[in-house]
């Protein structure tokens, strides 16, 4: 068997089972809180996975050796500190989480919103940002999913990208989270795994056969070819946008959607004690793929081994290829497949929820009947619509390219002054929430869109190379602090109060 | 602003704003004061969430001084990495085969949190979920449900 049918059988045999787990999900899945909570029976070695693998998706692995291949060390400081992120989260996210859902009927991000601070608009505006943050992610998915499946088979993006989704369709509506979840987990296991062999090929091959020679090798090649500053802490991107970075990634993690929501899904809080234990080492092993392939892969190009890239996203499928054990490539690309997909699964869980559990609430005001039904039909006609939208903007790249850095800096404007915040803080007020919320909105599209447009000179771009994400937040932040002082504080059911005490 | 947790909040909103500033006044400040001025503000920030975040009891105060501990031992390694850019002339230097600004972010700022994740672990019962925590949620748990 030559390498690449090794590579696509090691492929097709993940794929099956991914299909099999969610075939075996469906069976679970009897209600919507089966489908959007996993019945609350999910235990801590899967939460954990769960949510180290929903951090650690597709951009960890294609966009994270990509960063570092075109920024040096800048990229470091994403991932360096997301143990602290994980940190902040499990502090801020975790317990409220568990405490609001115990008491209250919390089933989506939304309607804890809804809860804490008694307000439909809040709940609106929450939904809403989902959507948009949602289309974006699952945008940018379906757009990753469909150039790697069509460069590494050989078939047209629009097959690819359909063939994709509809994999996705049949495991998401059928399998709900219950799905997401257990592919998560053994997505997460073949990928901690994988990137310790992926580190130890990367050093020995910069090294010439002698791992401990890797490091120095690169720091000094790199140097004689103009590009020290790209090894030195701050990379090409300097000192400010890696303290951006830090800013943006270590505290903007504890506003994710995908990873909050995962905390609604836990049995019992105190086995919440052993989650960080399993999630940081897990996450310190994936961070030796992020910081060593595209380092080695640069040193190729520099060093004349390699030609120069034409997309620094190619860095990772390129280095698996051409220098990685086919039988390793197969099993990473089969876990990157499987992440693209199990991701795209979670944010059609999180999506179906907006239409089936809070316009409902919110222009109704009440609970649908059959919840189950309509979040399936909900994921369905959302897989379509994200398609059609996906393929339709894959010829309009800067449309993409803003929904692209939209998602997690969006996510993390609006939902971590509302969410990390506002539910340690009693004296967070309805409208403080909603305030921050408009703000980290307009703050993202408006610094996007001033920095893009009009064509030639920008109108307007942060200086140090800030991310627009950071500062939406900080706006956000200090507009939730700013406006919950001025408007005084609400009164507080005594629940409510008891689940921020807890 | 009567409680320690509106302090606290008034404290962290006087910080991004110094944050937000070093940021957008861009080359009207000098590089270094700029870089200095957010890291210290960003390590402050974390320092306050993260000690507001945690329970407070009788038995807590050792875990609690840990965690600060653990806060401040961030602080120095952040700054140390920024003084060690600014300062950093000697090119034959390495650590670990990296600069030793870079080796101190790849290991003290990825290793360090692991103290946080002892910290978490060890002492759950005395700063996260205290027993009266779990006491007081299950009493409100039962009969209101359903009612948001």
């Amino acid at each position: 068997m030559d390498d690449y049918s090794l590579i696509l059988w090691t492929i097709a045999a993940y794929l099956v089972s991914c299909l099999l787990i969610g075939a075996w999900a469906a069976s679970k899945t009897k209600s919507s809180r089966d489908f959007f909570i996993a019945g609350k029976s999910v235990g801590p070695v899967l939460l954990a996975f769960a949510a180290f693998s929903t951090m650690m998706s597709g951009f960890g692995f294609i966009g994270g050796p990509g960063l570092v291949y075109k920024f040096g060390v800048s990229s470091f400081w994403i991932c360096c500190p997301a143990i602290l992120g994980f940190v902040v989260t499990s502090l801020l996210v975790a317990k409220r989480f568990k405490a609001f859902s115990d008491l209250f009927d919390i089933l989506t991000l939304p309607d804890a919103v809804a809860v804490r601070y008694q307000s439909r608009l809040c709940r609106f505006l929450a939904a809403l940002v989902i959507l948009l943050g949602v289309t974006a992610y699952l945008g940018t998915n379906i757009l990753a999913f469909g150039k790697v499946a069509s460069t590494f088979f050989d078939i047209d993006f629009t097959w690819a990208a359909i063939g994709g989704m509809t994999v996705v369709i049949l495991y998401a509506v059928f399998g709900g989270i219950i799905a997401g979840i257990y592919t998560d987990f053994v997505q997460g296991l073949i990928m901690a795994v994988a990137s310790v062999a992926l580190f130890w090929i990367a050093l020995t091959t910069v090294g010439n056969d002698s791992f401990t020679a890797g490091p120095e090798n690169l720091t000094r090649a790199f140097r004689e070819h103009g590009l020290g500053e790209a090894v030195g802490p701050w990379g090409l991107l300097g000192p400010m946008a890696c303290l951006g970075f830090i800013f943006l990634f270590a505290l903007g993690g504890s506003g994710q959607p995908q990873i909050a929501t995962k905390y609604l899904m836990q049995k019992d809080f105190r086995t919440v004690r052993w989650n960080l234990l399993i999630i940081a080492p897990a996450y310190t092993l994936c961070i030796l793929l992020w910081m060593s392939v595209g380092f080695a892969m640069k040193y190729l190009v520099i060093t004349g081994s390699h030609k120069e890239l034409s997309d620094a996203d190619h860095a990772a499928p390129v280095f698996l290829l051409e220098y990685a054990p086919a039988w390793l490539a197969g099993i990473v690309f089969s876990g990157l497949f499987a992440a693209i997909m199990s991701t795209a699964d979670s944010f059609l869980n999180i999506g179906a929820g907006v239409f089936t559990r809070d316009f409902p609430k919110v222009f109704m005001r009440r609970k649908v009947a059959n919840e189950l039904s309509l979040a399936r039909t909900s994921t369905v006609l959302l897989a379509v619509a994200a398609t059609a939208f996906a393929l339709w903007a894959k010829n309009h790249g800067d449309l993409i390219a803003i929904l692209g850095t939209f998602g997690w800096g969006l996510f993390a404007a609006a939902f971590v002054p509302i969410v990390a915040i506002g539910f340690n803080w009693k004296r967070a007020t309805w409208q403080g929430a909603a305030a921050a919320v408009v703000i980290g909105i307009v703050t993202n599209v408006g610094l996007d869109l001033l920095s893009k447009y009009p064509q030639g000179e920008p109108v307007y771009t942060i200086p140090g190379s800030v991310s627009i994400g950071a500062v939406a937040l900080l706006a956000s932040l200090i507009t939730l602090i700013a406006v919950s002082f001025l408007t005084g504080p609400q009164k507080l059911d005594k629940r409510i109060e008891a689940a921020i005490d807890a | 602003m009567k409680t320690l947790q509106d302090r606290t909040m008034a404290a962290v909103g006087i910080l991004l704003g110094i944050i937000l500033i070093s940021i957008v006044a861009g080359d009207r400040i000098p590089l270094s004061i700029r870089v200095f001025t957010f890291g210290i503000a960003l390590q402050c920030v974390f320092f306050s969430v993260i000690q507001w975040s945690l329970c407070r009891s009788d038995n807590s105060r050792p875990w609690l001084i840990g965690w600060a501990a653990i806060s401040t031992l961030m602080t120095i390694i952040v700054i140390g990495i920024i003084v060690l850019h600014f300062r950093y002339d000697n090119q034959e230097q390495l650590i670990a085969g990296m600069e030793p600004a870079t080796a101190l972010l790849v290991f003290g700022v990825t290793l360090t949190p692991f103290g946080y994740v002892f910290l978490w672990t060890a002492g759950f019962f005395r700063t996260i979920f205290p027993p009266g925590s779990s006491r007081r949620l299950a009493q409100l748990s039962e009969p209101d449900r359903d009612k948001d």
